[in-house]
């Protein structure tokens, strides 16, 4: 009996376990072994070149080189913008909706998470446009250059943020949706009403989904590669090594290095794993006390 | 629904306050819909004019000619009708990509929650390792691999990428927590089913929220994805619409054919339609899955 | 109703050979094939497929449209790494030496080298010819020229520049005329532009010389160039745009830029782009430094066959037919709307032909465009590493904004590129 039921436990696993290893393990293990080779050539480079064993050479060129690092630094800039914006805003328009006072939720929920659905190419082509000096109204309107170097990071947040926050604001209202009704009941009769209804009861009540999206954020932040990709395409105040996946695919793709694009995505995914184990690690603490 | 409705009369009850004024609320969330729908607005006004009114006219407002159906008729003209053929093919690779996707995770989610599945929190760790994985990380070796195996420039190298979706997993074992109750699994089993029936004509039904909710995120996704089809595809036969449209957007003004540029702003606004109408008709679904999966 | 259900039928016909088509393997090993393909993405490739296979026996050409840009250079990079190539494969000019050396060609001067050699000009045989090889047959060059509203220049009286000090005058003299109009502009995220005029100025960024590369992308005619430009940029002379972008084409559309130099295809898509304009542009050569008549490229492009395909011989047939056979031309321009020049100068006249010339007035562009092609400086090569080179001075370009100086960025290329090609293991010396 229990053994037939491990059988089957092993085969409901097995078909996405099959395809992962596939599409994802393989590629990884491969890129891996990449990461320890670098091409060389000889003299001018018109005859054939010669893969040779570099060790960790390519992770050593890659830490070492200012523009790598200089992309975590804007990661980490970006997230000091981007990570409150987001959550928080998130968050507050989520609490609105879920307030009485809110009029054609479900218009409004609509609104919000349409540009999800919109390809980022897509969105590219219409950001790119709304940036533009002289085609743009905004720009008229405000009277701000988003392409400046100076304000290139807030642009970029706020592609960003226009294509999630309707999709963190649909998981926090939902979360809201889901708190038990005799909770805020006995919440209201005790007093606490509004802001302090929302901020003291409903938002320890979904905690779990807000540091879910945070978390998830926080990953996306360190893979950002999209948003700023687009803006480089039409203002070389965003280079092409902003961040370190654009890092990584420069040097794929504009200089064929493969051994250092391998090495370079073989330490984001390296910094990703570690700061969200961090942080799962943080939270799982605090809510076991 | 009535329950709905009970819950918004006692909270409208509960909750005259001052600051959160119905004005002052209403307002907030007017305005951030402004923000969500003013580029979509662009995008709608845009397909509705020439090349001329295009650079001419204010980018949210009407053109000074309405051009959409000579537009559309361009569009779907082009290069022999290949429009038509791109949705078609990323209608094939995202709905039945995300539909396949979705299953093997609710499949999968459901055996890490209530099966004795062998070196279950290792493996699972494993799969969330997957989460992580830069996609740029994977999409060269991908390839190399694919060609490997005679798959690159083929339907399959394009659609089997989109059938793994870790995070999806995690989705899946969360909502087999949330919404099937072992009981029920323990009193089908004591009637004889096998795992196979327990899970199909008892826990899947109650992980169908959880199961739609995957297929959009996958979805999405799929009909996002650029990088990979990019690589992996060179027959425009093959391609799918987001990077039929980057072909004309990228050649559009350096080839010297501008109308191309308008093909690629039609094309956007037509390509958003169906993901925007599957939204809208699974709302309900969706929803409902992601209010299971945010209660964990 | 009707449009519905032929849609209806249109996807049944399209879905069907879709789902058939899965996974099956290119079989063809043979050394005869009866289809070959092509990765291009310049306009009319579908045409000139076309008229090839309606012409030829023997063998039909299979065009496979790839998006232009650096990310075609990627494509065409996997392919050769994983042994999926096609058998002729666009590749421009200034990437082509990148290209020979990180492998990604077969070796053509056993098949191609005579014809090369006899019917292209040495300034271009330059770019295709490396490391006493032939790698690839040219199919266009890119000459630059000025282009001008000549109304606006009668209406002010300012007189077309010859020199790049007269330049600097009728710039100021347009700005005056109009103070929102610009006789010029710096492309703020492209760097070919800067680079043609460098080699306008006579500078040599690459040399191949005794087994190593020399490179010298700060030499005194790029700085010379560099802070020309600079100065045009400071005093507000030319307006800093991106190249050939929505914000570009808006500025000509609005009369506010009324001259750029640009290369002669870019005829084909100022007409397209900007037709209210007819009748008011006109093309004059590149003003020069001392008076004699100079020219530098931008762009151009170039047939090739990737290493690794399977049927060379018919793609070198291919390739001859469509860079020096007049059919194979006539069949590029067939459209009447591109304005590409061809590399080998004995098709000028069957091209000129097909080009509707009244929106330049009817001024004879091509002949404009030929002195402008012979005076192009012979020479120039492009580097191995075109694409670490253009991206680190591209990023510093957005660094203009905050005054570091342009010719800053040239050493900064040199350095990054040097330093790119020695990892690579090639010999290089600035």
């Amino acid at each position: 009996m229990i053994d037939r039921r491990r059988g089957a436990a092993i085969l409901f696993v097995a078909p996405f376990l099959l395809c992962f290893v596939a599409v994802t393990i393989v590629p990884l293990a491969y890129a891996a072994a990449l990461s320890l080779f670098t091409e060389k050539a000889s003299g001018l480079g018109f005859g054939p070149a010669e893969t040779v064993f570099a060790g960790v050479d390519n992770y050593v060129r890659a830490l070492s080189d200012p523009a790598f690092r200089g992309g975590f630094l804007i990661i980490a800039a970006y997230c000091l913008v981007y990570l409150p914006l987001m959550v928080g805003g998130a968050l507050v328009l989520a609490l609105l909706l879920d307030s009485a006072a809110a009029k054609m939720k479900r218009l409004l929920q609509l609104a919000l998470f349409l540009p999800h659905a919109v390809p980022g190419l897509i969105a590219a082509i219409i950001w790119v446009y709304l940036y533009t000096p002289g085609l743009s109204p905004i720009v008229a309107l405000l009277e701000w250059d988003f392409l400046a170097s100076d304000h290139v990071l807030l642009s970029v947040v706020n592609i960003a943020t226009w294509e999630w926050i309707g999709y963190n604001v649909i998981i926090f209202y939902a979360a809201l949706q889901a708190v038990p009704r005799e909770i805020l009941e006995a919440a209201t009769v005790d007093g606490a009403r509004g802001l302090r209804l929302a901020f003291a009861i409903k938002v320890p009540m979904i905690r779990a989904a807000v540091v879910m999206a945070g978390l998830f954020t926080v990953i996306g932040a360190i893979q950002l590669f999209t948003e700023p990709k687009i803006i480089n395409r039409a203002a070389s105040t965003v280079s092409s090594s902003w961040t370190p996946n654009m890092y990584a695919l420069t040097a794929a793709f504009e200089r064929h290095d493969y051994g250092l694009a391998a090495a370079a995505s073989m330490l984001i995914a390296l910094l990703g794993a570690v700061l969200s184990f961090a942080v799962t690690r943080a939270t799982a603490r605090r809510s076991s006390r | 629904m009535t329950l709905a409705l009970d819950r918004t009369r006692t909270r409208r009850l509960a909750l005259p306050s001052v600051l959160l004024s119905r004005i002052g609320v209403n307002a907030a969330l007017a305005l951030a819909a402004v923000y969500t729908l003013m580029p979509l607005l662009w995008l709608v006004m845009s397909a509705t004019k020439d090349i001329d009114d295009l650079f001419g006219t204010n980018g949210f407002a009407p053109g000074r000619r309405f051009e959409l159906a000579a537009n559309l008729k361009r569009l779907f003209a082009a290069s022999d009708g290949i429009y038509l053929r791109w949705l078609v093919n990323t209608v094939v690779y995202a709905v039945v990509g995300a539909a396949v996707a979705a299953f093997l995770c609710v499949l999968a989610g459901y055996a890490f929650d209530k099966l004795a599945v062998p070196y279950k929190e290792k493996l699972f760790g494993f799969v969330l390792l997957g989460v992580l994985v830069p996609a740029t990380a994977t999409a060269l070796p991908l390839y190399l691999v694919a060609a490997e195996i005679g798959l690159v420039n083929t339907f399959w190298g394009a659609f089997l990428p989109g059938l793994v979706f870790p995070f999806g997993v995690y989705l899946g074992r969360v909502f087999s927590a949330a919404s099937v109750p072992g009981e029920v699994l323990e009193a089908v089993r004591v009637d004889g089913a096998g795992e196979w029936r327990a899970f199909w004509s008892v826990a899947f039904p109650m992980l169908r929220p959880g199961f739609v909710t995957i297929f959009l995120f996958q979805l999405t996704h799929i009909w996002n994805s650029f990088f990979l089809p990019l690589v992996m595809l060179s027959d425009q036969r093959l391609f799918p619409v987001n990077l039929g449209l980057y072909t004309w957007n990228s050649t559009a003004f350096s080839q010297g054919h501008p109308e191309d540029y308008l093909l690629a702003i039609t094309g956007s606004l037509i390509a958003v339609v169906p993901l925007v109408i599957t939204f809208v008709v699974l709302q309900r679904h969706w929803k409902a899955g992601m209010t299971a999966g945010a209660l964990k | 109703m009707m449009k519905i259900r032929t849609s209806m039928a249109v996807i049944a016909a399209t879905a069907l050979p879709l789902l058939t088509a899965c996974g099956a393997t290119p079989p063809a090993k043979s050394e005869q094939a009866a289809e070959i393909t092509l990765w291009s993405f310049v306009k009319a490739s579908d045409t000139v497929v076309k008229t090839f296979n309606e012409s030829r026996k023997g063998f039909r050409v299979k065009l496979e449209t790839v998006p232009s840009g650096p990310e075609y250079y990627s494509k065409l990079s996997n392919a050769v790494k994983a042994g999926t190539v096609p058998d002729v494969a666009l590749v421009e000019f200034m990437r082509l030496p990148e290209v020979v050396s990180t492998g990604q060609l077969e070796d053509l001067t056993a098949s191609a080298g005579p014809l090369v050699a006899q019917r292209f000009p040495a300034q271009v045989r330059n770019l295709v010819e490396l490391g006493q090889k032939t790698w690839a047959v040219p199919r266009d060059v890119g000459p630059m020229m000025l282009y001008y509203r000549k109304d606006f220049f009668a209406k002010h009286k300012i007189d077309v520049p010859a020199t790049w000090e007269e330049y600097r005058e009728a710039a100021g003299k347009a700005k005056k005329a109009d103070p929102r109009a610009r006789a010029g502009v710096f492309w703020n995220n492209d760097a070919s532009v800067l680079t043609g005029l460098a080699w306008q100025a006579g500078a040599k960024w690459f040399r191949a010389e005794g087994g190593a590369w020399r490179v010298d992308l700060d030499g005194e005619p790029s700085r010379k160039v560099a802070a020309y430009w600079e100065s045009l940029v400071k005093d507000d002379l030319v307006r800093p745009l991106p190249a050939l972008m929505d914000a570009f084409w808006q500025s000509v559309k609005a009369g506010e830029t009324v001259a750029y130099v640009c290369a002669s295809w870019c005829a084909g898509g100022l007409q397209a782009t900007v037709p209210d304009q007819k009748g008011k542009w006109a093309l004059a050569p590149l003003p020069t430094w001392d008076g004699k008549p100079a020219s530098g490229m931008y762009g151009g492009s170039a047939f090739g066959v990737p290493k690794g395909a399977k049927h060379a011989a018919q793609a070198m047939e291919f390739i001859k037919w469509i860079t020096t056979d007049p059919e194979g031309m006539k069949a590029w321009v067939s459209s009447g709307t591109s304005s590409m020049f061809p590399a080998d100068p004995a098709l000028v006249s069957v091209v000129k032909q097909s080009f509707k010339t009244d929106y330049f007035g009817g001024q004879d562009i091509y002949a404009t465009g030929a002195t402008s092609y012979d005076s192009v400086l012979p020479g120039w090569t492009w580097g191995p590493a075109m694409g670490t080179t253009f991206t680190s001075i591209i990023d510093s370009l957005g660094k203009m904004q905050n005054g570091s100086p342009l010719s800053g960025a040239l050493t900064g290329a040199e350095t990054a590129t040097v330093s790119d090609m020695k990892s690579r293991g090639l010999s290089a010396q600035s």
